[in-house]
């Protein structure tokens, strides 16, 4: 299996995270950041037991069918959601031929499942090193936007826009934030320590969902009302230079970070697909994008259903320890 | 076999690409537009385009209208000036916003005659720069589309600068219904 | 007739039937000159290749004491007086096949059999004539020497041989290709190469079975991997300055016979930005110079694209003073954007390898063409518009700045271009997706050829994104083991 390194392992988890607040929808406000970044911090608890599993030699390949079947329906759905995710941000986002009817989302979906074949086919090592470049060049934009977003706009707008509760945004943001179960593949595939890599990337995970959630309140606080997608909005908002507009540019990086986190959703589907269905190995990559785009089509949306999404999360972090649990206590029973 | 289908979907697509005339003189590039009721009138970058009044229900049919107009299409995404006059601003600079693209930097004004008789008389250019000039000296505060917007949803009401024949000529507050409901 | 173990044809002790059989194996050839005479007693043939040896060596060095020698039993105890006796030449290599008869012969050498004895003598008396160390074509530098590598690997190898006076440096020469039998040298550093690497490399080279080489690139795909790769993990050099200094750090080279060129294993991506006078100038100097090359890069690849995207799907990125500009001039140009850029494009690629194939003489004709018609009347009559002609230029300057990569440039250009046309920025966006992961899928030898961006190596960000004081960089004894993923 070939290895990659713990910040190869976070770059590609953060940019399927990033892209998934670019698409966040409803609105939001400054209590929205903290409870994304305690559920950021929730989940790093839930993982912990599956951490201390990895820690101790175990991988997914080595977890019951039942678990590998579990972790594949949450990648595939999420590889769904971020598909849908990307047909309803292009409506504020201009994507060529995107609005052109069904034929046009289609063809848009196309080549992006095309081009992740190709990323996919490529081994979890290219896809690796081209994230983190990729990821590298997002975290450059997004701290323009950052900068000119706090240099234009007024404090005002943090206190202006109006959220739910705590517990809610904490809901909302352990149910949405990112897809666990491409964490709970990867993971395994990481050459450093697992504990060390997991806690980087719930920490920088709950740091930048803080940072672009507050950022998108901050630009687009006052006119939240009428946002319907407040990051994407900001991005496309906030300015450094008066005299030039750069929203466009943001399109590259919304792109970008769309091909990679579906990559790296179709790799994690793909490895699994090879260990539960091995006489399916010729086409796991192309079978795994066909579910994705088909899971896509439907309109399940996961901001609608935070409670039931926030559950299967927890669900997929906690699948692999209970099933070691129930072997070994099957074990020592059959001992006795 | 996955080469030749790439390399045929590749050959397709570029028939589509070497269709496709999208050339920059091919279309109008407004520069302000003035909204009075339901008449809308649209001034634009080039000296060859005459400014356009029509009349429509909502600022999706005026720009349909002035397409047909002009016979060719309107580009929205330069829009530097929108001057107001009554109702609905909220909803209408929030259309403005969300389907014309313009620059967040767009200026929102208000004004004492109609704005058809305004865009006729006075360069858009000229009414921007008077803006400019007076936040400049502090005769008038943030004007942007956002910060307008914003504060029409927050507050039910913004100030924004006022044109006249003479240009800048103080500021007034506008209302949103919206906000008002 | 016997065969040796390898399954040449032994060389036959009678003489009258050796010279029938040379004869008969090289058809008649004129070029292969027989000499027979007899010395010490013993009947002898002297072969050599007509304009391969020098004439005037061969006569002093070699003619004159053989023809002088004593009285010999036989023709064993000739060949060993002349051995032990005789020093004709520096080079004495012996062949006991025909194969290796002929080998020798057309590499310069002049032969000698003689009655009785089943092997040859050879006598490196070569004399062809060959280019002299001239300043190389390509890879100019200011600062740097200005000898180049020339046809001949023995001349390369003194030329390396000169600059690395150390006992490390080891030259491995051996033949390759079936009918061409050309030499080839495989160099190294043997205290800093990679034991695997070298490994590696030598298999590569000993399951490679070509017909012939005739240029590096009849090699180089042998010692790359198979899959479809944009950029060569393989790099070539026509500086021998350049090569030591690539043999220092750990890498293996090949030299061809008949190639001015050297090949380089591994080669990374950031080094086809690197040039030698990155280590003549300050450091400060260097890092502009280098970052510039890695922005003539990407305006190269990526500014028609850009233009064409923004034209047509974005023009919002345009301010409105270079609206109005690019309006005007677009007005009257027939075409659309897309078909004029690859219009353009492709026009200046015919301008190019016309220049390149043309004789000298006619060569100034091209570029009065080009700037006429291209230039001047094309715009003129308004077929093609002024700023896209700009844009284009800039595209091909900034080509010319990185001329490793001129091929892939060329191509990703145009890709990026129907990218860009057909689906605006989304449409560059894939295909920078797709192309940066082939680019980092590229891993020959365990080295990657992102490395050191991605894998992100620290230490070799000294001689990438910047670089350091030649202190600094003598004192981290860099060897390319650092970048190995395979053998950690």
């Amino acid at each position: 299996m070939n290895r990659i390194s713990k910040f190869q392992l976070v770059s590609l988890l953060l940019i399927g995270d990033v892209f998934a607040l670019f698409c966040i929808s409803g609105s939001i406000s400054a209590m929205t950041a903290a409870g994304f970044a305690a559920g950021s911090i929730l989940q790093l608890v839930t993982a912990m037991p599956l951490v201390y599993l990895y820690s101790r030699g175990s991988s997914p390949a080595s977890c019951g069918r039942a678990v590998k079947l579990l972790l594949l329906a949450g990648v595939l759905t999420w590889g769904g959601s971020l598909f849908a995710m990307l047909r309803q941000a292009s409506s504020v986002i201009y994507i060529p031929y995107e609005n052109k009817g069904i034929w046009g989302s289609i063809a848009v979906a196309g080549l992006i499942a095309l081009v992740c074949v190709y990323i996919s086919s490529s081994g979890i090592k290219a896809l690796a090193r081209s994230g983190v470049i990729a990821a590298a060049l997002g975290a450059v934009c997004i701290a323009i936007v950052v900068v000119s977003a706090v240099l234009h706009s007024e404090p005002e707008a943090l206190a202006s826009a109006e959220g739910r509760s705590f517990s809610g945004e904490l809901l909302r943001g352990f149910a949405l934030s990112g897809g666990v179960g491409s964490f709970a593949v990867l993971l395994g595939f990481t050459d450093d320590d697992v504990s060390d890599s997991a806690v980087l990337y719930f920490i920088c995970k709950a740091v930048i969902s803080a940072l672009v959630i507050l950022t998108a309140v901050l630009v687009t606080g006052g006119i939240m009302d009428v946002s319907g997608f407040p990051a994407a909005m900001a991005a496309q908002l906030s300015q450094p230079f008066p005299v030039q507009r750069i929203d466009s540019l943001f399109l590259i990086v919304f792109s970008v970070f769309a091909v990679y986190s579906v990559a790296v959703q179709a790799s994690a589907a793909e490895y699994l697909i090879g260990v539960t269905f091995p006489e399916m190995k010729k086409f796991r990559c192309t079978a795994a994008l066909l579910i994705m785009a088909a899971a896509g089509l439907f309109p399940f949306r996961i901001s609608d259903h935070t409670a039931i999404s926030a559950a299967a999360a927890a669900l997929i972090l906690l699948a692999a320890p209970a099933e070691h649990l129930i072997r070994k206590g099957a074990l020592k029973k059959r001992e006795v | 076999m996955k080469f030749k289908l790439i390399a045929a979907s590749a050959a397709l697509a570029m028939l589509t690409g070497c269709a496709a005339d999208g050339k920059v003189s091919d279309k109008s590039y407004l520069r302000a537009a003035a909204i009075d009721g339901n008449v809308v009138t649209l001034s634009f970058f080039s000296d060859e385009d005459e400014n356009i009044t029509v009349a429509a229900d909502d600022l999706s049919q005026a720009k349909t209208a002035a397409e047909l107009r002009a016979g060719k299409e309107v580009f929205t995404g330069y829009t530097e000036l929108i001057v107001l006059g009554d109702d609905n601003n909220a909803d209408t600079l929030s259309f403005i916003l969300k389907e014309w693209k313009v620059s967040p930097e767009c200026i929102v004004a208000g004004c004492s005659i109609s704005g058809e008789t305004l865009l006729s008389e006075r360069p858009p250019k000229e009414l921007e720069g008077a803006v400019r000039s007076a936040q400049k000296h502090g005769l008038a505060g943030k004007c942007d589309i956002v910060t307008v917007l914003g504060r029409l949803l927050q507050n039910g009401s913004a100030e924004v600068p006022e044109l006249s024949r003479e240009g800048f000529c103080g500021t007034s507050e506008i209302r949103s219904e919206t906000a008002a409901e | 007739m016997t065969r040796n173990e390898r399954g040449k044809l032994r060389l036959l002790p009678e003489l009258e039937a050796s010279i029938a059989m040379i004869k008969k194996l090289s058809g008649g050839s004129s070029d292969v000159l027989i000499n027979e005479f007899t010395t010490g007693g013993v009947r002898c043939c002297l072969l050599s290749c007509e304009g391969m040896m020098s004439s005037q060596t061969a006569a002093e060095m070699v003619l004159a004491p053989l023809t002088e020698i004593e009285e010999q039993s036989g023709a064993e105890e000739l060949f060993g007086y002349i051995s032990t006796h005789l020093l004709l030449s520096c080079d004495r290599p012996t062949a006991e096949d025909y194969d290796t008869l002929f080998r020798l012969i057309n590499s310069g050498f002049a032969v000698l059999i003689a009655d009785g004895a089943d092997t040859a003598l050879a006598f490196g008396v070569q004399g062809y004539a060959s280019r002299g160390v001239q300043e190389p074509s390509g890879e100019g530098n200011i600062m740097g020497s200005h000898e180049g590598f020339t046809e001949t690997v023995r001349t390369n190898m003194s030329m390396l041989r000169r600059r690395l006076k150390s006992p490390e440096l080891v030259m491995e020469l051996s033949v390759k290709g079936s009918k061409s039998r050309t030499d080839i040298c495989l160099c190294y550093m043997r205290d800093r190469v990679p034991e695997k690497l070298l490994e590696r490399i030598k298999r590569s080279l000993s399951e490679a079975q070509p017909e012939s080489v005739l240029s590096t690139g009849y090699i180089r795909p042998f010692l790359e991997k198979r899959s479809f790769e944009l950029f060569s993990t393989t790099g070539i050099t026509e500086r021998p300055d350049v090569l030591c200094s690539k043999l220092i750090e750990g890498r293996v080279a090949v030299l061809v016979d008949g190639v001015p060129y050297a090949i380089i294993i591994p080669r990374l991506f950031c080094e086809s930005f690197h040039t030698l006078d990155d280590y003549a100038f300050k450091p400060y100097y260097a890092v502009f110079s280098r970052w510039l090359r890695y922005a003539a890069f990407l305006i190269a690849v990526l500014l028609p694209a850009v233009y064409a995207a923004i034209v047509m799907y974005h023009p919002e990125l345009l301010n409105s003073t270079m609206l109005i500009l690019l309006a005007d001039a677009e007005k009257n140009a027939p075409l659309p954007i897309l078909v004029e850029a690859f219009f353009v494009l492709l026009m200046y690629e015919v301008i190019r390898e016309a220049g390149v194939r043309l004789p000298k003489p006619v060569g100034g004709s091209v570029s009065i063409i080009s700037g006429l018609i291209i230039g001047d009347a094309a715009v003129k009559s308004g077929l093609v518009s002024t700023p896209l002609l700009t844009i284009t230029a800039l595209a091909v300057l900034g080509g010319f700045a990185v001329p490793d990569l001129q091929p892939q440039i060329t191509v990703l250009r145009l890709c990026f271009l129907a990218a860009g046309g057909i689906m605006g920025l989304f449409g560059i966006s894939l295909l920078a997706c797709a192309v940066l992961t082939n680019i980092c899928a590229a891993e020959d030898y365990g080295f990657p050829f992102t490395a050191p961006f991605s894998p992100f190596k620290r230490q070799g960000m000294g001689d990438t994104a910047f670089r350091l004081g030649m202190r600094k960089m003598q004192r981290r004894g860099f060897t390319v083991e650092a970048y190995n993923e395979q053998d950690k």
